[in-house]
């Protein structure tokens, strides 16, 4: 009851956040030099570059989200007249942290499609690009990329009320031979995370939530914790890990930097640092250079 | 219990009937399944909406409950049904709809009068897609003991869940306007 009460006010006071800049702005994120690049633009949003595709997660472009109830603590690092292209969208589910219809409107001429969770098509509203969504393990290929759909354990309500929803999954985008992974929200599911290294094979990136953690007896459900993430990212068997979903947000009872100071320190421990590449809100990490 | 089964039954085999079918065979055919009317739904569909009635010879205060037996969705994704009956998610009217609605309303002041207001309400979405802010028009009939044509508008946040609306019925003696705070959850 304490830890409900704690996390309530936590997203109450999310409303009364002040949008801080961010310290690093992306105003050309193509990279010649790259086969495989990722900017991280805050929270689960990030912009994914292998060749000459673009793939961006969750966009959230916007600082207020959840028809103004939950605001970023820093701004977005990226103008949506900044952002390339997009062969691919993909939404992991339709929480309003994830699924950003504004954020959607202001890139809706860029996106060649959008990939949903099967069920969610229902809460994009009548956007004008082409959107798709899928069950568990379907896949779907365009131009050469293949985007499949793979197992997580999370949530689906947006309104609370609409418990029939079960839209969310985890993603898998394989192009020219790199192959990348990302989780959207999940809690540790080891089973789902070795089922998709069986099925799908070699990982190159792994782009895993390590946040919220606190109050762990309610988020351990739906969110993985740090020490969780890194459990996931030797599950799947991946080269390396790119940590998201933290520090944007107030959605937790964390202390300020606490899941990417743990982070950093399990990573320290097990001897990961050339594996594990910690972003700040707009900086970008090239994972396979040319 | 046995009143729990037969309304859900009720409900469930009018949106059977009205509803399209459930389609998933591949990415290309979305899945587009009617919303259940879960007891959930059916609980918070009891929840009335306080309002208060003026212009009549004193002041009213009452309670009104909305019901949508039919609901065409013009802001739904294009791939999908835009039909919906009773159940409707939030951004499905928000983002833009024409529905048919039914609204029992119990209104007392000196007197008292239980009407039922029904006609046709149209919603556009402002901000956010209508989930942060929206508006809706609509006209109608409101029959009581005396009955009278009405037209009414309004607005509505946080996904529909509240809004502030007003109607006219100039031929209803004991409040021809009322200001209704609407609560509303599909």
């Amino acid at each position: 009851m304490k830890a409900n009460k704690a996390l309530l006010l936590s997203v109450v006071l999310s409303a009364c956040v002040t949008t801080l800049p961010p310290a690093h702005v992306i105003t050309h994120p193509e990279r010649a030099d790259a086969r495989l690049a990722v900017s991280w633009i805050g929270h689960a949003t990030t912009l994914i570059q292998i060749d000459d595709r673009f793939v961006m997660t969750d966009p959230m472009l916007v600082d207020t989200v959840a028809a103004g109830l939950s605001h970023r603590m820093v701004g977005v690092p990226i103008s949506p007249k900044d952002v390339p292209p997009l062969d691919a969208v993909l939404i992991s589910h339709v929480h309003f942290d994830h699924l950003s219809l504004d954020s959607l409107a202001s890139i809706e001429h860029k996106v060649r499609r959008a990939y949903m969770p099967e069920g969610g098509l229902v809460y994009l509203s009548n956007l004008p690009f082409d959107a798709v969504d899928m069950r568990k393990w379907e896949g779907s290929s365009d131009r050469g990329m293949e985007i499949t759909a793979v197992p997580v354990a999370h949530v689906g309500p947006r309104y609370l009320v609409d418990t029939w929803v079960h839209a969310f999954t985890g993603w898998v985008v394989r192009y020219h031979g790199i192959t990348v992974y990302f989780s959207g929200d999940t809690a540790y599911a080891p089973a789902d995370f070795r089922a998709t290294k069986a099925r799908i094979g070699h990982i190159d990136l792994a782009l895993l939530a390590i946040a919220p953690i606190h109050p762990r007896s309610i988020m351990r459900k739906v969110h993985m914790d740090p020490e969780e993430a890194l459990d996931a990212f030797v599950d799947l068997g991946a080269d390396h890990m790119i940590p998201i979903h933290f520090d944007t947000m107030t959605d937790s009872t964390d202390a300020p930097h606490e899941a990417r100071d743990t982070l950093a320190r399990l990573v320290r421990e097990r001897h990961l640092e050339s594996r594990v590449t910690i972003l700040a809100i707009g900086e970008q990490s090239v994972v396979i250079a040319k | 219990m046995a009143l729990r089964h037969r309304v859900l039954s009720v409900v469930s085999a009018a949106i059977v009937a009205l509803a399209p079918a459930v389609a998933r065979g591949t990415v290309d055919e979305p899945y587009d399944k009617h919303p259940p009317p879960t007891l959930l739904w059916l609980l918070l569909q009891v929840i009335p909406s306080p309002e208060i009635g003026f212009g009549g010879a004193s002041a009213a205060a009452g309670l009104e409950w909305q019901l949508t037996p039919l609901l065409y969705s013009f802001g739904i994704y294009r791939k999908l049904s835009p039909w919906r009956t009773f159940v409707v998610e939030p951004l499905t009217r928000q983002s833009g709809s024409i529905e048919l609605f039914v609204s029992p309303a119990y209104l007392a002041a000196r007197t008292s009068d239980w009407l039922v207001r029904t006609g046709i309400h149209a919603t556009f979405p402002l901000r956010e897609r209508g989930e942060k802010l929206a508006l809706t028009i609509g006209a109608g009939v409101c029959l009581g003991t005396e009955s009278s044509a009405e037209v009414e508008g309004g607005v509505s946040v946080f996904a529909g869940t509240f809004g502030l609306f007003l109607t006219y019925a100039p031929r209803i003696s004991l409040a021809p306007a009322t200001l209704m705070l609407r609560i509303r959850w599909f």
